[in-house]
């Protein structure tokens, strides 16, 4: 159904604040991440930079503490080794230097050997550059991986995507537009400006016949 | 892999930690107490004499409140508007705050320009002293000579930011300010130029009268730093001038006695309703535009007050305007974020960099990048 990449070999996530965002925005991060069944991990400087809960609209304080307590993502701090690579990374020449969270991110999964979970585009670069062989994913292939579709269903997997979009905003590369647009259908589509002018044209497109 | 703070300049390092370790406010014995070092340690990194470690590094961002990459970013600018702000409102912590925010944004703002390759043009209107006699003649003579220059006539001017911004070339931002009580900023800097902060809390025809009124201190008195608090009457002889051009400045004497004669022509009289609209017209509040009328002795003195006691109020506006009371059209978002949303498209900054520099939440960024069009796959000749 979705070309999501995560795999079982992936046990080791660690997220992004671009995509804690995304799932935050969906309302529904402790079923997504109960059925994502593995160790979910998010730097603590990562973790700062998510200050919104973009589906309550209110202080995000509450609702990471209560994954926290839940035990569904665990906050994790550098060591002196990821430190020096971190300082590398926001230091680096621009336009390949990061900010600190996603610098955070990367040097955690580079030292720690997780998987790195990110849609920061800049970031995604730096990291073919900096670590060619360390393996990305993003939001879209959490929210629509396998264990959620067996767990969830497809409707919900469509309501997930939807309300990260609609809510969070979030980003989709022009690649994998034509296949959330088919997921979501015109209606839903037409409500998610961060889709771009990809849906509205394939949308009329279509329409043309 | 060989440490980045081997490499990187010491002594402009030292300079961003100084700098960073003012604009949080914090003297060296403060700051030195918090990193748990000696005071002239501090000084030593301050001063470049000694290379900064992680360390070291990791707490004074934590302690000034920065991100290590600002500290690093060869592009960071270093502004020093805050203290400017201090010898006219010392004790006022929502100014004190207003007045970091409008430093940053400014810092940022050049920062954008940098990394992008533009540089600002700005058109100041020439400045001109206040005189003897008469403040709100000179106020009235100089919003005309700055409306024939920007050769708009006697009409309504329904966007002030785009004109300041396009036409003169000042950095003005947009941004929730305190408790509400601030109505914006003006800053000037021989190096930045002229800067701008208007409290998006406020109704835009508010926002309307506060730029104009920063434009009146541009004109007049640009070397001094101003707070807007529209709460305190104007006291000073440059307060005042401010104050009266912006309302000659939105509202020509010329126009508002022309309008008014031809509503009033219309029904034999001028009434609420004729308020509403022509203030809608002119994009000011109406109590702005019935205190102008009555500075033009076309209605008694005291009749907005009266107006108010009988019960004028926003519901009546919103009878008469219907969705158009409360609506932003034909006003285009400040000109930082466009440089943002094209550092974005063209890679060069990350979402959490620009989040960071402008100091926004990231789902409003990226809703303004939506708008924008700033997204990979958002251009026109893509379609």
């Amino acid at each position: 159904m979705t070309p999501s990449k995560l795999r079982s070999a992936h046990e080791r996530l660690v997220l992004d604040a671009s995509v804690l965002i995304n799932i935050l925005g969906t309302g529904r991060s402790n079923i997504i991440l109960q059925a994502l069944n593995r160790i979910v991990l998010v730097d603590e400087i990562a973790l700062r930079e998510v200050t919104i809960d973009p589906f309550s609209g209110e202080s995000s304080a509450t609702v990471l503490s209560d994954l926290r307590q839940s035990g569904l993502i665990e906050v994790i701090s550098m060591g002196n080794e990821a430190y020096e690579m971190f300082i590398s990374l926001t230091g680096g020449d621009p336009p390949d230097d990061l900010d600190d969270g996603e610098a955070a991110t990367l040097a955690q999964a580079a030292f720690g050997n997780y998987v790195a979970v990110i849609d920061e585009r800049k970031a995604v670069r730096v990291s073919g550059i900096q670590f060619p062989e360390l393996e990305l994913l993003n939001s879209l292939d959490l929210l629509t991986s396998q264990e959620l579709l067996e767990q969830n269903g497809r409707d919900a997997i469509v309501d997930f995507v939807h309300l990260a979009l609609r809510n969070a905003r979030m980003r989709v590369p022009p690649s994998e537009r034509p296949w959330i647009v088919n997921l979501l259908g015109d209606d839903r589509a037409r409500e998610c400006p961060s889709l771009g002018f990809y849906s509205i044209t394939a949308m009329e497109k279509r329409r043309l016949g | 892999m060989t440490n980045l703070l081997d490499r990187i300049d010491p002594i402009q390092l030292g300079e961003r930690l100084r700098s960073a370790r003012a604009r949080a406010g914090l003297t060296q014995q403060d700051a030195a107490e918090k990193l748990g070092m000696a005071r002239t340690t501090l000084i030593t990194l301050e001063k470049g004499q000694r290379r900064v470690r992680s360390e070291e590094l990791k707490d004074m961002a934590e302690v000034y409140g920065c991100s290590v990459n600002a500290l690093l970013r060869p592009h960071s600018v270093s502004v020093s508007l805050v203290p400017r702000f201090r010898s006219i409102a010392p004790d006022e912590e929502d100014a004190a705050d207003a007045a970091v925010l409008l430093n940053d944004l400014a810092g940022s703002q050049v920062e954008l320009e940098n990394i992008l390759g533009i540089s600002a043009r700005p058109q100041y209107p020439p400045e001109r002293s206040i005189g003897p006699g008469d403040i709100r003649d000179q106020a009235e003579d100089a919003a005309l000579e700055t409306r024939q220059r920007l050769g708009i006539g006697l009409g309504p001017i329904p966007d002030i930011v785009s004109l300041l911004e396009l036409e003169f070339g000042i950095r003005v931002f947009i941004r929730p300010l305190g408790a509400g009580r601030i109505s914006g900023l003006f800053a000037f800097d021989d190096q930045i130029g002229a800067c701008i902060l208007l409290n998006k809390n406020h109704p835009r025809e508010r926002r309307a009268m506060t730029a104009a009124h920063e434009l009146g201190h541009l004109i007049a008195t640009r070397n001094q730093p101003d707070v807007v608090d529209f709460h305190a009457a104007p006291q000073s002889r440059e307060e005042r001038f401010a104050a009266a051009f912006s309302y000659s400045f939105l509202m020509p004497a010329a126009f508002v006695r022309r309008r008014f004669a031809e509503l009033r022509q219309e029904t034999g009289a001028f009434s609420p309703r004729h308020l509403i609209l022509l203030a809608h017209q002119l994009s000011v509040s109406e109590e702005a535009l019935c205190r102008r009328i009555e500075e033009l002795n076309l209605l008694p003195s005291g009749t907005w007050d009266s107006l108010r006691d009988r019960g004028f109020s926003g519901d009546l506006v919103r009878q008469v305007l219907g969705d158009r009371a409360t609506s932003e059209e034909s006003t285009f978002p400040p000109r930082v974020w466009y440089l943002a949303g094209e550092a974005y498209r063209r890679g060069l900054l990350s979402e959490g960099q620009i989040a960071r520099m402008l100091k926004t939440d990231r789902v409003e960024l990226r809703a303004m990048f939506d708008a924008l069009g700033a997204e990979e796959g958002a251009e026109l000749d893509s379609l």
